[in-house]
């Protein structure tokens, strides 16, 4: 199922969000008619509330040059945790330094959840150019799914600014979820 | 006395939800077990998208019409309504998803969809696995899932996007928590020391750092989180330890069904998967001769996934399979139980997945007739004729069983054929003379009431009809390290 758009928005947070989910778990134990559990409990919940809300690491960003310089019109899929799941068919750079390919995610696929595509564009020196972070809506995976999964999802990316014509390109796959 | 399901405005939902139990079925037992018949250890069993039909399709096959599925053999049986709520409202959205239901029966509240752990207005709830492990637990989390996913994490993480599994965060796929960025999932997982024993898939969600972090934590880890795959191997070479903390992730994503296991991809890396019911087994083996678990007893879920995962996919053969693996891991918890007189077994499900159903042999379903007929509402009687087109059988669309002999007209649209045990000699899945004849309404969740079993200590008060925030209190007070003297 997917997630209701009103779930995307930032959710409010009170002034003072440990003591009332705190409080709250409390107020659920005690009107169960069930124990409240004991001054550890409330110590651990409160350790993995306080691990959930730090800092993330920032998403990495695309490498500022290449090891060395890719010939013009390349486009080269970046290993990463998800690239055994995903296969970029027909993956070319086209008129306007446009990204294009077929999406096949063959593995886990259920349902798609997520899906962004981190794409970045070098010049002939292997110096990057731009990049930009390419989400996926799962609704346009819907006429794509098969008995092998979701198959030729269309993707094109397009530069946020101009690019060279001998640009070449590399893509990542920092986030993919499926159901 | 049902659980409270919203902080705000809880008192009008646990009210309502009362009131429905009342009226449209016996209400549920709710009294605590007695002094001195709480359980020291809980396993709790989700069969991610097991409504009724998954059960009674797996005991068709597996033992025949007369015969028992292992879950069937506790002695306590239940069902659990599932709805879920819309987000920053006390709303029901009456089709769960596997988030929202986790955190009901983790934390007592409904929550929106898509909700790890936090309830409908984002706040941070603490989870049953969090207090277990306060109370001197010993904690574990199974599944053939990612151990990112949501049935899972909602026990030992929290977020406002279930999307938000790692390794990387980004405001799309997580959303904020109070406006804030927050750590996915597996990277909550890993220093949160929530969990003892994590056995599942997901290695690839998990990165170096996370393993040092767990390491330095007293984890062991095997195979390397966000390089190598553990393999069930590694897992056996570590079942003695007494100790131990561990996590064992054994495919980059989610495990291999047990049919896929044995036919489509017999290469040496899915044969080294583990099944569920050699994790459970491993999993209770590391919790329960632990010191902590001799005093305190241990907390343990385990979730059959790639029930729910294969029935959206519509794929009748694995979701039996995947099903019969499910009971087959309570089997082993069960034989566990009986043999430590100190366990509570809880079997259930998150909700239904697909509209799973079992339609006579030979019959066929509206999908399938050339002008299916609409549903009424209302405005039929019964001198109005029900069906006032062709309601015949689609010869285009319907030749044969979309499996078997059916199975090369890619055009055929159901039904999926099986034998059973009491089919004789010689019937074939996928022909027309088998007799399970199972059908699918949709590729999503429905939202149908799900089963519940449960036997042991303590097992008594979840008998009958029960909301699945229920489920929270109702461990609690079954529970002797969780309850109140």
């Amino acid at each position: 199922m997917r997630t209701p758009a009103t779930a995307r928005t930032p959710v409010r947070r009170t002034s003072a969000p440990l003591a009332v989910a705190g409080l709250a778990g409390a107020l659920v134990v005690a009107l169960a008619g069930c124990s409240t559990p004991d001054a550890a409990t409330v110590d651990v919940a409160g350790q993995a509330r306080e691990v959930a809300l730090s800092s993330p690491a920032p998403a990495p960003a695309a490498a500022e040059a290449l090891d060395a310089p890719a010939p013009a019109g390349t486009v080269v899929v970046l290993d990463g945790p998800f690239t055994d799941r995903i296969e970029l068919r027909e993956l070319r750079l086209e008129e306007g330094g446009h990204v294009v390919a077929a999406a096949d995610v063959t593995k886990d696929v259920s349902e798609l959840l997520e899906l962004e595509l981190e794409v970045a564009w070098y010049d002939a020196a292997g110096a990057l150019v731009t990049s930009v972070r390419h989400v996926v809506d799962p609704e346009d995976a819907e006429e794509h799914h098969s008995a092998a999964g979701v198959i030729g999802l269309p993707v094109d990316v397009a530069p946020p600014v101009p690019v060279p014509a001998d640009a070449s390109a590399t893509v990542a796959v920092p986030v993919l979820v499926n159901e | 006395m049902h659980t409270p399901v919203g902080f705000r405005g809880a008192l009008a939902l646990g009210l309502g939800a009362t009131l429905v139990a009342s009226v449209a079925a016996p209400a549920a037992a709710t009294a605590a077990p007695a002094p001195g018949e709480q359980a020291r250890n809980v396993i709790l069993f989700i069969g991610d998208g097991m409504g009724q039909t998954h059960v009674d399709a797996a005991r068709q096959v597996a033992v025949g019409a007369a015969g028992q599925l292992d879950m069937e053999t506790l002695p306590v049986r239940g069902a659990v309504s599932t709805w879920a709520v819309l987000p920053e409202s006390d709303t029901p959205e009456l089709v769960t998803d596997s988030a929202s239901a986790a955190t009901a029966w983790s934390s007592g509240r409904k929550t929106y969809n898509a909700a790890i752990g936090v309830d409908a207005y984002g706040e941070i709830l603490p989870t049953l696995m969090e207090q277990a492990k306060g109370a001197g637990m010993r904690t574990g989390n199974v599944s053939t899932a990612e151990v990112t996913d949501a049935t899972p994490a909602a026990q030992f993480s929290h977020a406002a996007l279930r999307g938000c599994q790692g390794p990387t965060y980004s405001l799309e796929s997580c959303g904020t928590l109070g406006g804030q960025p927050y750590l996915p999932i597996a990277q909550q997982i890993a220093r949160n020391d929530v969990a003892d024993v994590i056995l599942g898939g997901g290695n690839n969600r998990f990165t170096a750092e996370d393993q040092a972090v767990m390491e330095g934590n007293g984890y062991t880890v095997l195979g390397e989180l966000g390089a190598q795959v553990a393999t069930g191997d590694e897992l056996q070479a570590v079942r003695d330890g007494s100790e131990q903390r561990v996590i064992g992730l054994f495919n980059t994503g989610n495990l291999t069904p047990e049919v896929n296991k044995a036919k489509a991809f017999p290469t040496p890396a899915v044969q080294e998967e583990p099944s569920l019911s050699q994790m459970t087994q491993a999993a209770i083996g590391l919790l329960a001769k632990s010191r902590d678990a001799r005093q305190n007893g241990f907390f343990l879920q385990v979730e059959g996934a790639n029930i729910d995962k294969r029935s959206h996919a519509n794929d009748a053969a694995q979701t039996i399979g995947e099903t019969i693996e499910f009971d087959n891991a309570i089997a082993v918890a069960k034989r566990f139980a009986a043999k430590d007189k100190n366990t509570l077994v809880i079997v259930t499900a998150d909700h239904e997945c697909a509209g799973f159903n079992i339609i006579g042999k030979g019959s066929y379903t509206n999908a399938e007739a050339v002008t299916p007929p609409g549903n009424q509402s209302g405005t039929s009687s019964t001198e109005t004729p029900v069906r006032t087109e062709s309601g015949a059988l689609d010869p285009e669309r319907s030749t044969g069983p979309v499996n078997g002999s059916g199975s090369a007209d890619p055009t055929n649209f159901a039904p999926a054929t099986f034998r059973t045990a009491d089919d004789p000699a010689g019937v074939e899945d996928g022909s027309p003379e088998a007799s399970l004849w199972l059908t699918y309404l949709s590729g999503n969740h429905t939202g149908a009431d799900v089963p519940l079993f449960a036997g042991g200590k303590g097992s008594e008060i979840f008998s009958g009809n029960q909301d699945n925030t229920d489920l929270y209190g109702k461990i609690l007070a079954a529970t002797k390290a969780l309850s109140t003297p």
